[in-house]
């Protein structure tokens, strides 16, 4: 489940007479199949005073609220279908887009104190005038992006790292049981390499006759392996390139 | 349109035929350019046959944007996944997120109505590593814990990064962005653009950003796009059989990768014009600017940061500046400047001792011990504890309404009667003080830690980390003007443009400004820079800022050191690169330059008909020259052609395995019709096919300026000498580039009569 979150403001444009200041709006998007009723309150600290134009200003919002609900913060459930479809937010369980609805909850800066906020439901057709007034900034991801991401990623890293491990410890090991002691003595001048692929030479050396294809890509492999030793001498050994 | 074969040819050791060039060598840009042209011919003659033959031209011709297509979607892929992977594994250092693993700290806590207004990231269900493993959230126990996990992820992290590189890709290491410079002006390094290289590369990308070193991703990025563009040009005989239309195609892919790390893509083909190309056509120009788009369209679909945006650090306001604020943006720039010459010679300095000492035989303690230092010193300072874009992203950023960050804690007037996007200037509060000499020993930590990090063996890119030491001390300087406009608006400086009561100051241009200065001075680059800053931030009205600042910087740093942090390190490195920045401006002649100098054995040159393939083959193991000049007879030197000897001796191979009656005694003629031999002599054997009949040459007294010209603009690797049509001499491209590093250390007047 995909989700939205909108920042807004109030647009100073309306047709409030006076400046609204200090207002914004904190917009959360949930899927329409949320419960509203797990709304907490929230405390929100404030930062700067802006009511004295708004206490004699003709804000329709605030008729309805006594001055002192100023104070408190209050959550506004929007309904913005129009908006949101474009944004193509996506359900996974119900697989259709669908409406979500923005929640925007107004707080204040005034005073010092903590505020509280409550949850005021706003019919359909008022709504429309709520949200005309938000200057929204839109957000939004997609979880499974992530998931799938980080997942794959993962799993490369993963990969990476066992092969990693199977090249530098368990190969020297197994080829040594396999091989015997005979080796050993041939490659003596090869012991003292510590690197990886220090055996390449000889598997490259042995493995002409064949052509099927596990030895075909046993011969790639290991002239692979010479190709990173040669580069990891220029690099690390001799200082040629990328020092 | 070809596409290279099934598995089985694929797994089998390529067959070195004559045309291609060998490991560290430079290629022939003259002979790509006409083999390309021959190839075209040949298709366009063959086009007019039949209607499969027109199709197949068609197809031909679009093959160069259906490269730059994948490209683009390829690179776009890349950097989000890195982007995201980024994201999640920098907050994997603190805490985990409970309610899925694979969340960062801002995406867990997204949905979350538990977040208070002053810690937006605050929610039950992230929880830190000292919650999650001792339940406990704050004192000094949950600290230390949670110092010592951030210190034992960054080790870990670092550890795999250098172990997958040694082990898989040595050449993964280091920016890319110099040799990258290096194989498109000509060079070949086989393996450098491989796919194991771009698997390890982006891997390990991913990790050692994440570990929290001061470096970056994005000159790793261009060198991912680079190896992806690499990856695709293999799949068209159009590019794999020519390396100088490969040369194009990575051109192109440099822009891809520039435009996906910045969100920028016209500033990404201004950088692969300006910093990385030599050769740029306005074909490529053109291509390049789709690949670069395709590339952003890609990324943004990805949409790794969750708004639609590119770069983690989009700002997007447009609060005037004012003319008496250039100077301080003047001064921005010398701190650029200045800094920038000092980051070049410490960290030229430290690399060449990486080089000559005992220090490069350690490696991955190297690593370790720096990511340790680094984990240590970082944690306990909030703004370097965080991710550096992130941190550059919170520099960049205004202080409007709704920030509660440290750097925003101002004091506000209660009778204050302002909309909130346009808060005017305020006295500091006690944050910004905090904030102040935390970001000043930030400054200072970060750079010292690039000079050592920079050019280690991990991928590291440096932009990231100049941006956000200019970002620290502009936005210093920005708080202080504000602070200083606000108390003392009074003074004359101020009187005219900043009232009380009005926004005047924005520090957050500060920061944009400064880390401008820094990325210029380091890097030196010009247009491309101011490009890519205001596709960063949006801001068209803050080119002029930024250009004062840009061009300020290139001059101070101009006047300590001509060299880029990147011509530095090619230097260091001794890449045969003919860079057209420099000017050549001596007196010198051709027969200065050309060996043999005096005192030298002569020429070694091959006769038109008159030597053996057992002289040949003793010439060839005697010496190790590239090539031989190819005369008449050795009583007139007259010269006839050039001869390459890896073609030389696969020609001679060839022949002795297929040709019959070839044998040691053979004469080899490079003419027409063989020469005139008695009746039991061997077959002869005839190399004209790998003869240039037209090799450049210029006269002995043809001045070095004209040459240095000649070989820059042409591509030259080698050009001949010569006196009323004899031969003289030769002179290579690496005498040019020894001739040009000898006279900028010596008094040229010296160097005339030699």
């Amino acid at each position: 489940m995909s989700s939205l979150r909108v920042l807004g403001w109030m647009s100073s444009d309306s047709e409030i007479d006076t400046p609204v200041m200090g207002f914004s709006f904190l917009c959360h998007v949930m899927p329409a199949s949320s419960q509203l009723h797990s709304w907490s309150s929230i405390c929100l600290e404030q930062i700067s005073h802006t009511y004295m134009g708004v206490s004699s200003g003709t804000l329709p919002l605030f008729e309805i609220l006594p001055l002192e609900t100023y104070f408190f913060i209050t959550y506004y459930l929007c309904l913005n279908y129009l908006t949101l479809k474009s944004y193509q937010v996506a359900d996974l369980k119900r697989g259709n887009r669908f409406t979500s609805l923005i929640i925007c909850f107004l707080y204040s800066f005034l005073g010092d104190c903590l505020h509280v906020v409550e949850l005021m439901s706003v019919r359909e057709p008022d709504t429309e005038a709520y949200c005309l007034r938000c200057e929204c900034k839109y957000e939004e991801r997609s979880s499974v992006t992530i998931k799938v991401t980080i997942i794959i990623y993962l799993s490369i890293l993963g990969l990476l790292l066992l092969y990693m491990v199977y090249l530098t410890l368990v190969e020297p090991i197994l080829k040594r049981r396999l091989f015997g002691h005979s080796q050993l003595i041939q490659s003596d001048d090869d012991v003292g390499d510590h690197q990886p692929f220090a055996n390449a030479h000889d598997v490259l050396a042995r493995s002409r006759s064949r052509a099927n294809v596990l030895n075909k890509v046993e011969y790639a492999q290991q002239r692979w392996k010479l190709q990173v030793q040669e580069q990891r001498k220029s690099v690390f050994d001799r200082h040629v390139v990328l020092s | 349109m070809s596409v290279s074969g099934n598995l089985m040819d694929f797994l089998d050791e390529p067959f070195p035929d004559v045309g291609t060039y060998e490991d560290f060598h430079t290629i022939d840009w003259l002979r790509e350019k006409s083999r390309d042209t021959d190839r075209h011919r040949k298709i366009t003659s063959k086009s007019k046959e039949s209607v499969w033959e027109f199709i197949k031209g068609l197809l031909d011709a679009w093959s160069g944007w259906v490269v730059m297509l994948l490209i683009g979607l390829l690179a776009g892929t890349l950097a989000g996944v890195i982007d995201l992977a980024v994201d999640w594994m920098t907050d994997l250092k603190e805490g985990i997120c409970l309610s899925a693993f694979w969340y960062s700290h801002e995406q867990c806590c997204w949905t979350s109505t538990e977040t208070t207004f002053e810690d937006r990231d605050k929610c039950p269900l992230w929880q830190k590593w000292s919650e999650l493993l001792v339940n406990q959230s704050e004192g000094a126990s949950a600290y230390i814990l949670n110092y010592l996990l951030y210190i034992l992820w960054a080790l870990l992290f670092a550890f795999l990064a250098v172990s997958l590189v040694r082990v898989f890709a040595p050449y993964a290491c280091g920016s890319g962005i110099p040799e990258i410079k290096t194989i498109l002006s000509g060079f070949i390094i086989r393996g450098y653009l491989g796919k194991w290289t771009l698997l390890i590369k982006t891997v390990t990308l991913v990790l050692v950003v994440s570990s929290g070193l001061s470096l970056g991703k994005e000159g790793p990025l261009v060198h991912v796009a680079c190896c992806c563009g690499n990856f695709f040009s293999s799949l068209f005989s159009k590019y794999s059989k020519n390396e100088g239309k490969r040369r194009e195609v990575l051109s192109a892919a440099a822009a891809a990768g520039v435009s996906v790390a910045f969100g920028a893509p016209i500033g990404g083909v201004l950088f692969s014009l300006e910093e990385v190309s030599y050769y740029f056509p306005l074909k490529t120009l053109w291509r390049s600017f789709f690949a670069a788009l395709v590339a952003a369209f890609t990324l943004r679909s990805i949409n790794p940061f969750g708004n639609s945006r590119l770069v983690l650090f989009y700002v997007e306001y447009h609060t005037p500046w004012y003319m008496a604020e250039l100077f301080p943006f003047i001064l921005l720039g010398v701190f650029g400047g200045l800094w920038g010459t000092l980051f070049i010679r410490c960290n030229i300095a430290w690399c060449r001792r990486r080089k000559t000492t005992k220090l490069g035989k350690y490696p991955v303690l190297e690593v370790i011990v720096v990511t340790a230092i680094t984990a240590i010193i970082a944690y306990p300072n909030p703004y370097t504890r965080q991710s550096t874009s992130e941190l550059i992203s919170e520099l960049f950023n205004d202080c409007g309404a709704l920030e509660s960050s440290q750097l925003c804690d101002y004091i506000n007037d209660p009778n204050m009667t302002r909309p909130v996007d346009d808060i005017p200037d305020r006295p500091a509060g006690r944050g910004v003080y905090t904030a102040m000499w935390q970001l000043a020993l930030a400054l200072i930590f970060k750079i010292v830690i690039t000079i050592f990090t920079f050019g280690m063996k991990i991928p590291s890119g440096l932009f990231i980390p100049s941006m956000a030491v200019g970002a620290m001390a502009g936005r210093m300087v920005g708080i202080g003007v504000e602070q200083l406009a606000y108390h003392h608006h009074d003074w004359i400086i101020f009187r005219n443009w900043c009232r009380p009561g009005a926004d005047c100051v924005t520090p957050g241009l500060y920061a944009m400004v400064g880390a401008a200065a820094c990325l210029g001075g380091v890097t030196r680059m010009t247009v491309s820079l101011v490009v890519i800053m205001f596709e960063l931030t949006g801001g068209l009205e803050y080119i002029v800022p930024l250009m004062a600042a840009a061009v300020t910087s290139k001059w101070v740093a101009d006047a300590f050191g001509k060299e880029g942090i990147y011509e530095a390190h090619i230097h260091l490195n001794g890449y045969p690169f003919l860079d057209v920045k420099d000017e050549f401006t001596h007196r010198t002649l051709a027969t200065d330059v050309m060996r043999p100098r005096r005192g030298e054995p002569p020429l070694s040159v091959l006769t038109q008909d008159s030597m053996t393939v057992e002289d040949v083959e003793t010439l060839i193991k005697e010496t190790d020259y590239n090539g031989f000049p190819v005369v008449v007879s050795r009583d007139s030197e007259r010269l006839i052609g050039f001869a390459q000897r890896r073609e030389l001796i696969l020609a001679i191979k060839n022949a002795r395995q297929r040709q019959e009656g070839i044998v040691s005694n053979s004469i080899m003629y490079f003419t027409e019709e063989p020469p005139e031999l008695p009746a039991n002599s061997p077959q002869p054997l005839k190399l004209r096919r790998v003869l240039n009949l037209s090799p450049f040459t210029v006269t002995d007294h043809t001045p070095m300026e004209t040459v240095v010209d000649i070989f820059r603009k042409l591509g030259l690797r080698q050009c001949l000498v010569t006196r009323s049509g004899r031969l003289l001499g030769i002179i290579t491209k690496k005498d040019v580039l020894r001739h040009m590093a000898q006279m900028a250390n010596q008094d040229p007047e010296s160097i005339m009569f030699n």
